[in-house]
């Protein structure tokens, strides 16, 4: 039995709560009583964590209520691109259906080696980019950006070869059997090599590094890019940007693991004027990627309006400004569509791609 | 002597057919087409000789297959010709060696075979199954001797109905698709009036879907449908991954401003430039 | 009773090493098309509650590999797997040996085709060798009494609705709903628990005499000059591409 007061508060808070059938509260309630009614706007959950974040008896609503329901809805009518994902996630490690072994193809398109875990054995820091900055064209742009920066750091660092999905979507999805599997893969690979600290770039990677994995063993430690150069700030000698620039707290760096500053150090740093967005930090709104929402975009649009990440884009062009400044690398596609969809002018940036900007 | 089978629907002869004849006459040898269920007979000259196996229940194509095994057993072509096609396909036989795919066949015949990743060179007689497109249709009207042959099937196979396509176009069946994106999203008609031209329909990326300029139907891509056309001809399209994940076509040409746009990485052809420029010239010559 | 007929196939999303007289898979998989025999498969068992077998084909080395999409087939309904190792051969000695055992459904459905099947077309053949009708490019199947009714594809859009006196062989092309998804932590609870039979029958070997090559790899060739230029040139391509 969940503490449930049955306040409201949670679908009060719930981005997509008027599009669905059955709101936070109702689940919530049912799940109390074993008997839970759904319907397929139960995908529409993007794990925001607003509603859990704000709950008054803390019931673990995002992570705990919603998955178990998912679970059930699994087993019944999974939307097409839904179970398409999970299939290739499954079979390939990656939500795409690419191979293994263009998981690095990165690495190849830099003007330096980086070394592979696998061969090397230990390192300091071992960069992993998780499948949108492995194999999304966009996003490994960024990853090519923060490897540049680890490489005017002189940083020790190496990525694997061997590194599969991490898995925090499935989670959230209710897809247990598949996440503690990929779990269990990439802990035993992990666990075979040497080095101080990971470091990546996929705020929902980070999540799983380092809250799920522990409980399969893995003692590391974790840290976001945006909290690793945050802390090596020192390093880098920046040429102010005479940029107007807001940035977007990614739920799982902000509201699941409490890192509002990080990002703004650096935008300090760089000398940037930044804006804040109406809803920022622990209010921030989502951009509608996690818990799986990037790969149901049809169904999304089938069931909202407006989706998230154009109810953001647009708050933040409003303010003005010529870039849209996030951390989480999901946001970068998310954020790009919205805007051709809406057909807007502003630019989205990592924040290690404004880091570099600044260097030039 | 070699078997040409005339694929025909709804009484018409398909084009394939004529393809088909464009090879039998380049191997040399006497060259017999079949025609199946009544059927108008026309173009077909460049054969030496039709046989038509007349009757309304042979306007079933699902029969075709049994009355060309009793055809085979008759008169013992060498070679047997046929459009890998739908229907074509399911003329594939167990009492004679047929080949899937085929692109070219002289002493050796050559197949495309694993998703299009391997070609497959083979010794090979017997029935082959050819891809469309392989060959200039040889159409040639006039007199050909025309056989009737009354042919006994036994298998029950019955044709209930025939389903037309919906009003909306099926993108995915298309052999041309002209792809619209935000670049061109102020030249939609000019591309439909190009996709008609050649025989194509027009596809789109996701922003122009979400603006309701075209219905969710036509959007190519991961979260639309993924086409496989003989040609993609990109309009404006940058080739973001979403968009890319659905084109599984055999040609790629694309017009786009930016000459680092990802879609020429999978394109045969590029066009640096402005669609709303080049379409309107590309129609004038294409029409 | 109904059979449907899964074979291992090379995955090409890891892709193939060719040399002149193999490919050299990385991996296999099970045939797309004969999963979506599968779908249409349990689908008719849940419809018309019809006992659902499945027998899994596949060579020395993907005879491991199968056995996830086998277990999976159970997962979604299927009453009972087999499984046969074939030697390099081609559709025409599968269906020599598997037709007796073959002989007692009254559906069989596999794939149309499979991904690396250029030799002959296995349901095609088997049905010819059964004597029994064959109809391929199937989207959709409904029982009505003893016999069967199909909705073949004629691409476009269009399809013929057959009707199909039992027994028969349907080679399956599409879906007409998403297959079914099978979350991993039932998928190894029936790898558990169920069992695969091995089927004792003989393939015998048949090697062709095929090369195998590369296909050409076109890379993006840029058409530059004035618009009117463009235009005229891209006529040109354009018209030799689709002809």
């Amino acid at each position: 039995m969940n503490p449930c007061i049955q306040c409201g508060m949670c679908s009060g808070s719930c981005p997509y709560g008027e599009s669905l059938d059955f709101t936070p509260r109702m689940l919530v309630l049912m799940s109390n009583f074993g008997e839970v009614r759904f319907t397929d706007t139960i995908w529409l959950c993007s794990s925001c964590y607003l509603c859990t974040f704000r709950c008054p008896s803390r019931i673990k609503i995002t992570d705990e209520v919603l998955p178990k329901i998912r679970e059930i809805a699994l087993e019944r009518e999974v939307p097409e691109e839904l179970s398409r994902t999970l299939m290739n996630i499954m079979r390939y490690g990656n939500p795409f259906g690419l191979p293994q072994r263009e998981r690095v193809g990165w690495v190849k398109e830099l003007e330096f080696e980086v070394p592979f875990l696998e061969d090397v054995k230990r390192t300091d820091v071992l960069f992993i980019p998780g499948c949108y900055g492995s194999y999304h064209s966009r996003c490994r742009e960024v990853t090519k950006t923060i490897a540049r920066l680890f490489r005017m750091m002189d940083l020790d660092f190496a990525v694997l070869k061997g590194e599969r999905c991490i898995g925090d979507h499935c989670r959230l999805l209710g897809e247990f059997g598949l996440f503690e599997e990929l779990a269990a893969k990439n802990v035993k690979l992990l666990n075979r090599y040497e080095f101080n600290k990971i470091v990546t770039p996929d705020a929902h990677a980070f999540n799983s590094l380092k809250n799920e994995y522990p409980k399969f063993g893995l003692s590391a430690n974790v840290l976001h890019h945006s909290q690793f150069f945050a802390e090596n700030i020192e390093n880098f000698e920046f040429d102010k940007l005479d940029y107007k620039v807001t940035y977007h707290d990614p739920c799982f760096i902000g509201r699941w693991n409490g890192d509002f500053q990080s990002s703004r150090i650096i935008l300090e740093r760089i000398g940037v004027e930044l804006v804040e967005m109406k809803r920022n930090r622990e209010n921030a709104l989502c951009c509608g990627g996690g818990g799986g929402g990037i790969w149901l975009d049809s169904l999304v649009r089938s069931k909202v309006k407006e989706r998230l990440s154009e109810r953001r884009v647009r708050e933040a062009y409003e303010l003005g400004v010529d870039v849209i400044v996030t951390s989480c690398i999901l946001d970068i596609p998310m954020f790009e569509d919205a805007i051709k969809v809406l057909n807007l002018d502003v630019r989205v940036m990592d924040i290690s791609e404004i880091m570099m900007e600044a260097l030039r | 002597m070699i078997l040409v089978y005339a694929e025909t629907f709804e009484g018409k002869i398909s084009d394939v057919t004529f393809e088909l004849l464009r090879k039998a006459r380049e191997l040399g040898d006497e060259i017999w087409t079949v025609v199946i269920g009544n059927a108008e007979i026309e173009g077909l000259g460049a054969s030496d000789k039709v046989i038509h196996v007349e009757g309304e229940r042979f306007n079933n194509p699902a029969l075709h297959r049994y009355v060309l095994r009793k055809l085979i057993e008759k008169y013992k072509p060498k070679k047997i010709l046929i459009g890998n096609t739908p229907i074509g396909i399911d003329l594939a036989l167990g009492i004679m060696p047929t080949l899937v795919s085929c692109v070219d066949l002289d002493s050796k015949a050559k197949v495309v075979s694993y998703g299009g990743k391997v070609f497959v060179e083979v010794e090979f007689e017997g029935i082959y199954l050819i891809n469309r497109g392989s060959f200039e249709p040889l159409k040639v009207d006039g007199e050909v001797e025309v056989e009737k042959v009354s042919i006994d099937v036994d298998k029950e196979i019955e044709l209930l109905d025939v389903i037309k396509p919906e009003v909306d176009v099926d993108i995915t069946k298309a052999d041309v698709v002209v792809g619209v994106g935000r670049g061109a999203q102020n030249i939609v008609d000019l591309a439909e009036d190009l996709a008609e031209s050649l025989g194509g329909v027009v596809g789109a990326s996701r922003p122009l879907v979400d603006q309701g300029i075209l219905p969710p139907s036509r959007q190519v891509g991961r979260s639309g449908r993924t086409i496989s056309p003989k040609l993609y001809l990109a309009l404006g399209i940058s080739g973001a991954m979403e968009h890319v994940e659905g084109v599984k076509a055999k040609n790629v040409i694309a017009i786009n401003k930016d000459r680092k746009a990802p879609i020429f990485r999978i394109s045969r052809y590029g066009v640096v430039g402005d669609v709303e420029e080049i379409v309107p010239l590309l129609l004038e010559r294409l029409r | 009773m109904i059979c449907v007929i899964v074979r291992a196939v090379p995955d090409l999303v890891e892709g193939l090493e060719i040399e002149e007289r193999d490919v050299r898979p990385y991996r296999y998989i099970a045939n797309e098309l004969d999963e979506y025999a599968v779908e249409h498969a349990v689908s008719l068992k849940e419809k018309y509650n019809e006992r659902v077998e499945v027998i899994g084909i596949a060579s020395e080395d993907a005879y491991d590999e199968i056995d996830e999409s086998l277990y999976m087939a159970i997962a979604k309904g299927v009453d009972k797997a087999y499984k046969v190792k074939i030697p390099k051969t081609t559709s025409y000695k599968i269906a020599d040996a598997l037709s007796d055992f073959l002989k007692k459904f009254d559906i069989i459905l596999t794939g149309t085709l499979a991904v690396d099947e250029f030799y002959g077309v296995l349901g095609a053949t088997i049905a010819d060798k059964l004597d029994i009708p064959y109809v391929g490019g199937v989207r959709s199947i409904e029982i009505e009494g003893d016999s069967v009714i199909v909705k073949k594809e004629l691409g476009g859009g269009a399809y013929l609705v057959l009707k199909v006196k039992k027994p028969a062989l349907f080679g399956i092309l599409s879906l007409e709903k998403p297959p079914r998804y099978v979350p991993i932590s039932k998928l190894r609870s029936v790898m558990r628990s169920a069992e695969i039979e091995e089927l004792k029958v003989k393939v015998e070997e048949d090697v062709l005499d095929v090369r195998f090559l590369e296909p050409p790899k076109p890379e993006v060739e840029f058409i530059d000059g004035d618009p009117e230029e463009v235009a005229e040139k891209l006529a040109e391509i354009i018209r030799g591409l689709i002809s």
